[in-house]
């Protein structure tokens, strides 16, 4: 099959940003020009919208309550973007906060040492999470 | 793309005709088809080299398992009508309840039991898997349109984003569409609602119309001829942050618009308000649209090249 023939199978399985359909490609083993052409036609035929997906992708994180730093990690993994391409992201910690497992934690000192914790891991600035908790009290 | 399918919902027709025609289509035993049936709607799913034949099969199916006339309650719709349909379906935008999620569920499992019972043409499956997907980007990007779209639910919303706190509402006038706030208000947790009335007795606590500035939201519902809250009269401070005027003619002074803490609303602005999540509607089908073509384009594109 030809590259483009290639990745309108890949497209058509899921979506795809242009840097995952570039390593998809070379895994296939066609040729550094072969892959830049076949990337380049889905772009003008409008399959592969990188603006668009970074959008969806960003909303779609903030939804799932998940921080703005692992946002930005998740998104130079994803799309191969350096610092300065990478839009700001205003994560609110609302909506993680919003969960029972959370609320539950709320209760104990222990409990809200762990969600500080997590909340940490899950990408929020500890300054934020702390002023959030104060608030809540 | 050769898709098509044909149906009937709480729309197109009532109870009885749908369950007969549910029964009948439970019935049908065909390659290539998927039924999805709920309680409001009956569809079946189609694919095949000649549409239209398989269309008139299926009618002549129903035909024989049904006495009565029905073919004026069908809809039909193939290609890329039918994808951006099954779209709207599974976001539950074509559902009593608008933007529901259980849809969605069953729309899976009548997948999964055709794919189940046989193999099903690569349309169905491309048709079935990236209608769920629209219907995800859907609820995402739109979380709005779940929400309440009643007067009750636009009003709720505005007290919560007004207030921290469960808000003090003075409600003044016993009328049906206050009685209709008030009975929502409390089923969400409002409790600290008062009434204001004339003469007949009510649940609510009485309070004076004088009071009113010491309560944090105020709504009038009656029909009195002239202003009941005017601007003169009460010296501030006001407690009062917003005060909504559901009368008309209308019963709160317009010139507390000029008032810098408190926020009035009348009917119209409201009505506005509601407006905006119909307008959200129209924009996503517009989007659903917009991704159908392209997603038939790029199965199309697929397609043609996998022959050469």
């Amino acid at each position: 099959m030809t590259p483009y023939g290639e990745a309108l199978k890949i497209l058509s399985r899921r979506r795809r940003s242009a840097h995952e359909l570039k390593l998809k490609l070379k895994e296939k083993g066609f040729s550094p020009e072969e892959i830049s052409e076949a990337v380049k036609k889905c772009i003008e035929r409008g399959f592969l919208n990188d603006a668009d997906y970074i959008a969806d992708f960003i909303n779609g994180q903030k939804n799932k309550g998940v921080g703005p730093y692992l946002i930005r990690m998740k998104l130079k993994m994803k799309f191969n973007l350096s610092e300065e391409k990478i839009p700001p992201i205003e994560a609110s910690l609302d909506i993680a906060l919003k969960k029972p497992k959370y609320q539950r934690l709320l209760k104990t000192r222990e409990g809200k040492q762990k969600l500080i914790a997590s909340l940490m891991r899950k990408g929020f600035n500890l300054d934020e999470i702390r002023a959030s908790l104060l608030f809540m009290k | 793309m050769r898709v098509g399918i044909v149906g009937v919902n709480h729309k197109s027709c009532d109870l009885q005709q749908r369950e007969m025609i549910a029964r009948a289509a439970a019935q049908i035993d065909m390659q290539d088809t998927v039924l999805l049936s709920t309680c409001n709607r009956t569809e079946i799913y189609f694919s095949g080299d000649d549409l239209a034949e398989i269309h008139g099969e299926i009618l002549s199916l129903i035909r024989g398992r049904v006495k009565e006339p029905f073919e004026h309650t069908l809809y039909s719709y193939f290609g890329e009508d039918c994808f951006a349909h099954l779209a709207l379906v599974t976001a539950g935008l074509d559902s009593v309840v608008l933007a529901e999620s259980e849809i969605q569920r069953q729309a899976k499992l009548s997948y999964e039991q055709a794919f189940g019972q046989g193999k099903l043409a690569k349309e169905l499956h491309y048709l079935f898997q990236k209608s769920f997907k629209i219907a995800k980007k859907i609820r995402t990007s739109f979380p709005a349109l779940k929400s309440e779209i009643s007067l009750e639910g636009m009003l709720l919303r505005l007290a919560n984003s007004f207030f921290q706190t469960r808000p003090k509402v003075l409600f003044v006038g016993n009328s049906k569409v206050n009685r209709q706030i008030i009975s929502f208000f409390r089923k969400k947790g409002i409790t600290d609602l008062f009434l204001h009335t004339r003469s007949l007795p009510s649940e609510e606590p009485f309070a004076h119309l004088s009071s009113w500035h010491e309560f944090d939201l105020v709504i009038c519902g009656t029909k009195a001829p002239d202003y009941l809250i005017k601007a003169e009269g009460v010296a501030p401070p006001y407690k009062t942050r917003l005060m909504i005027d559901l009368g008309v003619p209308r019963n709160i002074d317009p010139r507390f618009r000029m008032h810098p803490y408190i926020t009035l609303l009348n009917i119209e602005e409201i009505g506005n308000l509601i407006k905006k999540k119909e307008e959200d509607l129209e924009e996503v089908k517009e989007m659903v649209r917009g991704d159908v073509q392209n997603l038939i384009l790029l199965f199309q594109e697929k397609e043609a090249l996998c022959v050469c």
